[in-house]
């Protein structure tokens, strides 16, 4: 293994590990705040106008700094006004990445300090609901720091942390998890859900192979069944807390004795909402002291009632998430997977495997395992849940072969005239687009992504063409020449033939007057110019779409996969 | 004085006698003490003095009752001994120096006679006639010239079954005896072994003189160590704080190894705290080997002492040595866990370990410090500071202590923060050369 290194850059903190091919450890983060092993995702302006980052920003007060600018790159906003002064969103991540990058070299044993100033071996991750554009922005951000990172090599955060345990488990020479994982990552802004499915390389005769050869052929399959995020704030359910003890109190009459008015009593509460919602594990109450308050005691069950409605919306999330990573396998009963119960979704589910800080909460773990009713995990290798993300992300090799949910790279369609001139291109997918509506598609019909082909007049001929998001062509036939599936423009159909349908378990429908039809079996996370595997099935005629296959057309030329 | 009479007897003495004696004596002859207090206030207790002559001749005539020699008069009782001194006060409207006297007396001369049960009532007697430090200083004054100095020692043991609390009437016998008499009174072993934590923390962190004469006494000293060693086998956050408020002069007296033993039980109970044994580890192996190591020598030394002694003391040695010993394969456990750590860690990690374990502290303190009233707290935090000084930790700021707010240092509860903050929890930080890095921001409101 090289030597590697992730940046998670999260909404509320960022974290740096290292993992070097010499060390044995496996809680790989440096660490890189004033006291804690994360630093602040803080960027503020003080008042002589500077820029300051981190624990510095994170000092000045509220009007001016910004505590969540990750999300700002997903609602797509290029600067945010922070106390009269226009913030380039772009330029401050740029200094807060360096930031963390330096003080994780300052940091890093000497020996390991100059794996920093060759940024090619970093990887960054983002929350798995991020689409095309963020992507390609902190790719291009990453790229001003000398970061070669493409978009579509970024990593779900909740990928990140399944392949943390995973290699964790690996690396300390346990047997890796087989089988599929729900991984539940609660951080401060985001909950990332995700199903992941390790599958072991059976070698039959191991003592034949060189070290790197056996290395590589022990490296496990993982395939990313589904994943995906929501905004969702855990420093809220401190509040929810604090709001119930404020009530309470304040009926028994509690605050008028106390020497705080009620805003700085809810804000006491809430201090003390931090411990009192992790302090609940084995007991059935626990209690907290609290300045000018007393004794403030929380019980299991008031804990519960507080957090019903929240840990409701929770489990409605998940269930979409389970529900589509069941319609990932190939052909999927998706009648059954709509009526099926939640605890039957779940039943191939072998363990939950929590991060982020959230899953300290005892009870979260607790209303996971009764509703899916399967064992909760943190993962045993770090010492804080909230490692996961950036230790995962130093398994680049790991990563790189990973099959994703859906397609990484961009869908074109180039349009030929009768003389073989190209006339028009029409992008068909953005990578990363959710192939289907999570909360409601699975519902209805086949989940799919499906767009109607617009084609020029004068196109008879159209192509259709795979491109990583940085434009590099993606060979989906392995047919150098001409590396797309080319099929006759439809004409004059009341059925619109001319149609691109994407579906969930990694089928291709490309037709126009000739239907072009094959399944992609994995959507891998492209490194070192790996093709994506397309295996044609068929190609079917029908009525109004004449079997006149183009010459440039040849299924042979169809990689036939292994 | 002490006598049975039947209650038509009594009626009879108040109505017809013109004895005040006798009348007297009623007051210790009924059977309930609300008659007790009917009689007393009926008489007419004008002359203090008499009254005063009266019980004192008493007192001392109970020499005579407890000396194995002396032929007892009449049949009477523990019992009936103990019911009239506990209505003595019953009959005195101020505190006189003449019955302390005479009870002090008492005990000191029948100290070897007298059992522990009726020295508790003889104390309990004194507790309630409420002698002021005025009142000692003149018995003590009485003592120096009356007494054979053999006796002085057991003058200070008088009161010694009761709480040594500030302003008790056995804080300020023992004030005037180590004033008036000498300090080698005081230093008797027996007195020192009912001092409890609890009465030395009421007395807080201040220097205290009787205190300060006390611990250049090597019984003394090895008696409240021992007090203090046996709370922190049952340690708990309250029995730490009183660790902690005990009077600076005695918390001289004590090694880091009691603090880091109290603090290591505390953090057993708590598994919130756990990490922080392994910081405390290295120190805990180093003071345990030596304490195995004095203890061993304490029991050769002890093998020419008496074959039954030498028995017990070393069951009880052997029980401590094994406690010692468990304890410090405990501290092995942890620290080759911390070492295994460490080896792997760049000095960032073990930085970061180091802090881990440190906030985990700096958390009791604030729980401790939630957990007292002020004047406790502030004496608590000059204590803490010292044990926070080995570990390179500062405590910025005092609770109630109106700052400058300061964004590195404060969190605020109040809504648009005003200049000048009020501290409800301190702020506490990591001194690393000249920088402090905050490890527990301090809790601030608005200052009005």
């Amino acid at each position: 293994m090289n030597d590697s290194i992730g940046v998670d850059f999260g909404t509320s903190t960022m974290l740096v590990s290292l993992n070097s091919s010499n060390s044995r450890t496996v809680d790989p983060t440096i660490p890189i705040g004033e006291t804690t092993p994360w630093m602040p995702s803080v960027v503020g302006i003080n008042e002589t106008g500077d820029y300051l980052y981190g624990e510095e920003a994170e000092r000045l007060p509220d009007k001016r700094k910004v505590y969540s600018i990750k999300t700002l790159l997903a609602r797509d906003k290029t600067s945010v006004l922070v106390d009269g002064i226009h913030l380039d969103v772009d330029n401050a991540i740029v200094e807060l990445i360096d930031l963390s990058l330096k003080r994780a070299q300052e940091n890093s044993p000497i020996e390991k300090r100059a794996l920093f100033s060759d940024r090619s071996n970093i990887s960054l991750s983002c929350p798995a609901h991020w689409e095309a554009n963020p992507r390609k922005r902190l790719s291009s951000i990453a790229k001003t720091l000398g970061i070669n990172i493409k978009p579509d090599q970024i990593v779900d955060e909740p990928i990140s942390a399944g392949i943390s345990w995973i290699m964790g488990s690996k690396q300390v020479g346990n047997p890796i998890p087989n089988g599929k994982t729900l991984v539940f990552d609660f951080g401060g802004g985001t909950l990332d859900v995700a199903v992941i499915e390790v599958e072991n390389p059976i070698i039959l005769s191991p003592g034949s192979l060189s070290p790197e050869e056996r290395i590589k052929q022990t490296t496990p399959t993982i395939t990313v069944l589904s994943a995906y995020a929501i905004d969702k704030a855990g420093d809220n359910v401190d509040s929810l807390i604090a709001e119930s003890l404020l009530s309470d109190l304040s009926n028994m009459g509690a605050i008028d004795d106390s020497p705080y008015d009620s805003d700085e009593v809810l804000e006491l509460l809430k201090r003390a909402a931090k411990r009192l919602k992790e302090g609940l594990t084995d007991t059935e109450i626990t209690s907290e002291l609290v300045p000018g308050l007393g004794e403030i005691k929380l019980s299991r069950g008031e804990l519960e009632k507080i957090l019903q409605s929240e840990m409701h919306s929770i489990i409605r999330f998940v269930k979409p998430v389970l529900r589509s990573a069941a319609a990932r396998e190939k052909d999927s009963n998706l009648s059954a997977i709509r009526s099926v119960s939640t605890s039957k979704l779940a039943s191939d589910i072998t363990q939950i495997l929590l991060s982020g800080g959230m899953s300290r909460i005892p009870y979260i773990r607790k209303r996971l395992e009764e509703e899916f009713k399967k064992p909760t995990i943190v993962d045993p290798y770090l010492k804080e849940p909230e490692k996961s993300v950036a230790a995962g992300l130093t398994y680049p090799e790991t990563v790189s072969g990973i099959n994703m949910h859906r397609p990484s790279c961009d869908f074109f369609v180039w349009y030929y005239d009768d003389k073989s001139n190209r006339i028009s291109e029409e992008i068909i997918y953005e990578a990363f687009t959710p192939l289907y509506n999570y909360e409601s598609s699975l519902l209805n019909s086949r989940p799919k992504y499906k767009l109607d082909l617009s084609p020029p007049v004068d196109a008879t001929t159209m192509g259709l063409v795979c491109k990583r998001p940085t434009g590099e062509l993606i060979d989906i036939n392995n047919n150098e020449p001409t590396p797309q599936l080319l099929v006759k423009v439809g004409r004059d159909s009341i059925n619109k033939p001319n149609r691109f349908h994407l579906y969930l378990d990694g089928t291709i429908l490309f037709s126009g007057a000739e239907v072009g039809k094959g399944r992609i079996e994995r959507w891998p996370i492209i490194r070192d110019g790996l093709s994506l595997l397309f295996t044609p099935e068929r190609t079917t005629t029908k009525k109004d779409w004449a079997p006149n296959i183009h010459p440039f057309w040849d299924k042979n030329a169809f990689y036939e996969g292994p | 004085m002490i006598s049975k009479l039947e209650i038509d007897q009594i009626n009879k003495i108040l109505n017809t006698s013109d004895n005040f004696e006798e009348k007297l004596a009623c007051v210790f002859s009924v059977k309930t003490l609300a008659e007790a207090k009917k009689i007393s206030k009926s008489l007419e207790l004008e002359d203090q003095t008499v009254v005063q002559e009266i019980l004192s001749s008493h007192i001392l005539e109970l020499r005579f009752y407890f000396s194995p020699n002396e032929e007892k008069e009449g049949t009477f009782s523990d019992i009936d001994i103990k019911r009239f001194l506990s209505r003595i006060h019953l009959l005195l409207s101020e505190a006189p120096t003449t019955v302390v006297y005479s009870l002090i007396a008492l005990q000191a001369e029948s100290s070897l006679q007298i059992s522990k049960n009726m020295r508790k009532t003889l104390d309990k007697t004194i507790i309630k006639i409420a002698p002021t430090k005025e009142t000692f200083t003149q018995i003590v004054g009485l003592f120096t010239s009356d007494f054979d100095p053999k006796v002085s020692s057991e003058i200070a043991m008088s009161l010694h079954t009761t709480p040594l609390l500030p302003n008790s009437p056995r804080f300020h016998l023992l004030e005037a005896i180590s004033e008036q008499l000498d300090i080698q009174y005081l230093k008797a072993k027996k007195q020192w072994e009912t001092i409890t934590l609890t009465d030395l923390s009421k007395h807080g962190s201040e220097n205290t003189p009787l205190f300060d004469a006390l611990i250049i006494e090597a019984d003394a000293k090895t008696a409240v160590l021992k007090t203090i060693r046996k709370s922190v086998d049952r340690i708990d956050s309250v029995k730490l704080g009183e660790l902690l408020n005990t009077p600076s002069n005695v918390i001289e007296l004590l090694d880091d190894e009691i603090y880091i033993k109290a603090l290591k039980r505390l953090l057993k109970k708590n598994s919130n705290f756990e990490n922080l044994q392994t910081h405390i580890a290295a120190p805990i192996i180093e003071i345990a080997e030596a304490k195995i190591l004095s203890e061993r020598e304490e029991i050769t030394v002890e093998q020419n002492n008496s074959e039954i002694a030498l028995a017990e003391e070393r069951a009880k040695l052997n029980e401590e040595i094994s406690r010692l010993e468990s304890d410090l394969l405990l501290a092995r456990e942890t620290l080759a866990t911390q070492s295994t750590e460490i080896k792997t860690s760049s000095n960032a990690e073990q930085r970061q370990i180091k802090i881990d374990q440190l906030k985990a502290f700096a958390e009791i303190f604030r729980n401790m410090q939630n957990n007292h009233e002020s004047k406790e707290r502030e004496m608590l935090e000059n204590l803490f500071a010292k044990i926070f000084n080995q570990l390179d930790l500062v405590i910025i700021d005092s609770v109630s202590e109106v700052v400058d707010f300061n964004a590195v240092f404060h969190d605020c509860i109040s809504k648009e923060t005003s200049d000048k903050v009020k501290v409800i929890n301190s702020t506490i930080a990591l001194q690393e050369g000249d920088n402090n890095y905050v490890l527990l921001k301090g809790i601030v409101k608005n200052h009005e």
